[in-house]
């Protein structure tokens, strides 16, 4: 004698709900829509509400493993230093664009950063990745060098990071949230990121690295 | 089902010894642990102030004693309970002598864990060799400490295998109950986690101890351990559920044992393969393998969901057939001053509010956002306190009294504490999501940088104390009474048991009723995931910070 069941409490009906957080699934997605055409599409107003792609979702490309080895990559970025440090330690990298689709180490070389190009570009002049000035940054317990940053609003930076000693983490403090960045040891993390307003940014280490994990930070300003 | 709880205390005499004391060694555990936590949220909170390696070396043994001591403690002796008090007949540990063995081991992993941490540089729970190059030999103590627990582990799963075996073996049995099923599932997944741990530990210790060189994957290797370390106590969590609803109500699942141990079952195919998305932020990880861990992951939300609603559809029908009446009057039925009832409804909750919170870090895009930050410990002391020692509590709720012969000490306080402790979790929990969200790290003793980090930082932090200590105190009464209850002597005779409230329907005739807690609380809590999300995705775009696409590869 078989008894009616409503639909609610049905085997089938219980085992198809159990899959109902899959549809996350979907929301996923359509975020990643909105965002995906507009890479590289206008990207004028710094602080508007378009979905303009954020650092999260274009770093397929995060680490280039390029087999820059800890020594050749503090070589670099003590020449780096060097080359644009101010009066006060502090480093202010200008000109000397490093077309970035080249993995080229050594074109650093060749570039005598004619500071001149960049003097007075056009900060918003556009998302070509092209024109983006190299920094570089590195991680060691527990400290980063250089310590303090000066960049440009609006001007494309490609960031080349390493942690020489442990794994650190160089997140950037932006206000009302951060950009998480991890650093495993020897491997060189390079990202092309734009700052899109004037002001000073905490970095900060996000892997505990020991002792003085808490004190590692440093100061990107941005005018 | 007729009573696990006079099963229990059927037990021979020397598996009684050793259920308690395991569960005296895990509640002990537990303590340590908590005291460790509540100075680390105090150090966070700026009302204490100690040295780096004071507070490194206390946030480290927070972690194992709690995460992995307590938890695994916690579950060996229910586990054991399970198997040996399932079936009717005499009931018994099979080898014994393996289990204690196992226990033992474990215990002298915690001495060596703690040895290992005072002895050189704190190097946090999931020790990374690299951090210790200056302190080689005390490093691999530690290391020492997690092999001798994994293979303690692998003793102790490996009697309540045979527990659950020896009854089938005998002749008494055919098929196994839905709890022995799923026990024995629960052991092959702690067997798993254990070899998760030494495939992560070994490589190190080896290192530590002058052979080989040092380790450079430790860190994939640990996240495979963590990954099932955090979600393989979840099967242990329903399936004490499922035997608790049938202790308290009389109610076990309607819809038959093998829709039930299909759901135990999909535990095994899912949690492994899920280990992906603990590696989102790796630098170098391929796009492809970030996709298909994000989606993964969402499948473990599959048999948990599954379990919780066999469980409500079963217990909302039972009720309605006796008379419940509105959308959520079979609520009002369940015996919620048993302190087990009271333990598992709050469980539930914190489980919900957990999971929804995990299904967002585990949107591999929103890893820039939160993974590193607070939001992490925000959301996993829901899933850690909340929703799984708050069951092996309800659970020894139970099973103390019944392996003492007695009666469970000031249950009317215990009743009340599952509130309190949700509360503490809601305030800790929500100040470091919210925290994260805004980007303060996890694992620093003092997130100030001089004066440079948000205000915000600071106020949330504070809050992370005073929930903290709510929490402390919650779990230090649990601690405390259960402590007490398990002590010989102390006990009164057991009262007459909670009668069965929901009980003595049949399955046909509770099931035609319909049952919709169950399919409102998914339609909540999917709604609460997405809004989540959106939010998130918001908080990042806003970010005056934007990638360029590009670069070589
Ligand atoms: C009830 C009191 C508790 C308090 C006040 C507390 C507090 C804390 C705090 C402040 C942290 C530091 C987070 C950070 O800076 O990264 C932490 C970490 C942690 N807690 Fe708890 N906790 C408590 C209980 C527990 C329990 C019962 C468990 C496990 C069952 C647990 C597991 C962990 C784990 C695994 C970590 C991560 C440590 C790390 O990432 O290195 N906690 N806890
Ligand atoms: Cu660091």
């Amino acid at each position: 004698m078989p008894i009616h069941r409503p639909f609610t409490t049905r085997r089938g009906f219980l085992a198809t709900l159990s899959f109902g957080a899959i549809s996350l699934y979907g929301v996923w997605e359509s975020l990643d829509t909105g965002a995906e055409p507009a890479a590289g599409a206008s990207h004028n107003g710094a602080h508007d509400a378009d979905p303009a792609p954020t650092a999260a979702g274009h770093e397929g490309h995060g680490a280039s493993d390029s087999g820059t080895s800890t020594k050749e990559f503090e070589r670099l970025a003590r020449e780096f230093i060097a080359r644009h440090a101010r009066a006060d330690g502090s480093v202010e990298p200008l000109g000397a664009a490093a077309p970035i689709s080249s993995d080229d180490d050594d074109m650093e070389h060749g570039a005598s950063h004619g500071m001149s190009h960049e003097a007075d570009a056009e900060p918003d002049g556009g998302d070509d990745a092209s024109v983006a000035i190299d920094v570089y940054l590195m991680a060691t317990q527990w400290a980063y060098e250089p310590a303090v940053l000066h960049l440009k609003a609006g001007q494309p930076y490609r960031f080349r990071m390493m942690a020489l000693d442990a794994s650190h983490g160089a997140s950037i403090q932006l206000g009302s949230g951060s950009h998480v960045i991890r650093l495993r040891r020897g491997v060189l993390v390079e990202r092309t990121m734009r700052l899109e307003g004037p002001g000073r940014y905490l970095l900060y280490c996000t892997v505990y690295c020991g002792a003085a994990h808490d004190r590692m930070s440093g100061m990107i300003m941005v005018s | 089902m007729t009573n696990f709880g006079a099963r229990l205390s059927a037990l021979p005499h020397a598996d009684r010894v050793l259920l308690k004391a395991m569960i005296a060694a895990a509640l002990g555990l537990l303590g340590l642990g908590v005291a460790l936590g509540l100075m680390t949220a105090l150090a966070r909170a700026g009302l204490i102030a100690p040295e780096p390696d004071q507070g490194y070396a206390a946030l480290t043994l927070h972690s194992t004693a709690a995460f992995f001591y307590w938890l695994y403690l916690g579950q060996s002796a229910l586990l054991l309970a399970f198997a040996a008090a399932d079936h009717t007949g005499p009931g018994r540990i099979a080898l014994a002598p393996l289990a204690w063995f196992g226990f033992a081991l474990m215990l002298v992993g915690f001495a060596l864990n703690a040895a290992g941490t005072l002895a050189g540089e704190p190097l946090l729970y999931d020790g990374p060799p690299e951090l210790a190059t200056e302190s080689r030999g005390a490093a691999g103590i530690f290391y020492l400490g997690y092999i001798a627990l994994a293979l303690g582990l692998i003793g102790v799963a490996s009697a309540a295998i045979a527990t659950a075996f020896a009854p089938k073996l005998a002749g008494r049995i055919g098929a196994w109950s839905t709890i022995s099923f799923g026990a024995v599932v629960w052991a092959g997944l702690l067997v798993v986690s254990a070899l998760a741990a030494l495939n992560a530990f070994l490589p190190a210790a080896i290192w530590a101890f002058g052979g080989g060189t040092l380790p450079i994957d430790h860190s994939v290797g640990w996240h495979l351990l963590f990954h099932n370390m955090h979600y393989l106590p979840l099967i242990g969590t329903l399936l004490t559920w499922y035997v608790l609803v049938g202790e308290l109500t009389g109610v076990t699942s309607l819809f038959g044992s093998r829709f039930s141990k299909l759901v135990f079952c999909l535990y095994l195919v899912f949690v492994p393969p899920t280990s992906l998305y603990h590696m989102f932020l790796e630098p170098g990880l391929a796009p492809i393998v970030r996709l298909i861990g994000s989606l993964l992951s969402l499948f473990i939300s599959v048999p948990t969901v599954a379990a919780f609603l066999l469980l409500i559809a079963s217990l909302e029908a039972s009720a309605r057939a006796r008379g419940a009446r509105g959308l959520f009057g079979w609520i009002g039925m369940l015996p919620w001053r048993d302190p087990a009832m009271s333990a598992i409804g709050m469980a539930v909750v914190n489980l919900a509010i957990g999971g929804a919170l995990s299904f967002v870090l585990i949107q591999e895009r929103l890893a820039p956002l939160l993974s590193d930050t607070f939001f992490v410990p925000g959301y996993f002391h829901f899933l850690t306190i909340g929703a799984v020692s708050l069951t092996l509590l309800a659970a020894f709720c139970r099973v103390i009294p019944a392996l003492n012969g007695g009666q469970l000490r000031l249950a009317s306080l215990l009743a009340r504490l599952p509130y309190a402790l949700t509360l503490g979790l809601i305030l800790f929990g929500g100040a470091g999501v919210l925290a994260g969200l805004r980007g303060m790290p996890r694992r620093v003793l003092d997130a100030g940088y001089d004066g440079a980090s948000p205000a915000v930082w600071a106020s949330l932090s504070t809050w992370l104390g005073v929930g903290g200590a709510i929490m402390t105190l919650a779990l230090a009464l649990y601690v405390g009474t259960l402590l007490v209850s398990l002590m010989p002597g102390r006990v009164r005779p057991m009262p007459t048991l909670t009668p069965h409230a929901l009980s003595t329907m049949t399955a046909d005739a509770a099931l035609s009723k319909p049952a919709w807690s169950g399919p409102l609380s998914v339609i909540v809590l999917v709604g609460a995931m997405v809004a989540l999300t959106i939010v998130a995705f918001r908080l990042m775009q806003s970010l005056p910070i934007a990638a360029i696409g590009g670069g070589g590869h």
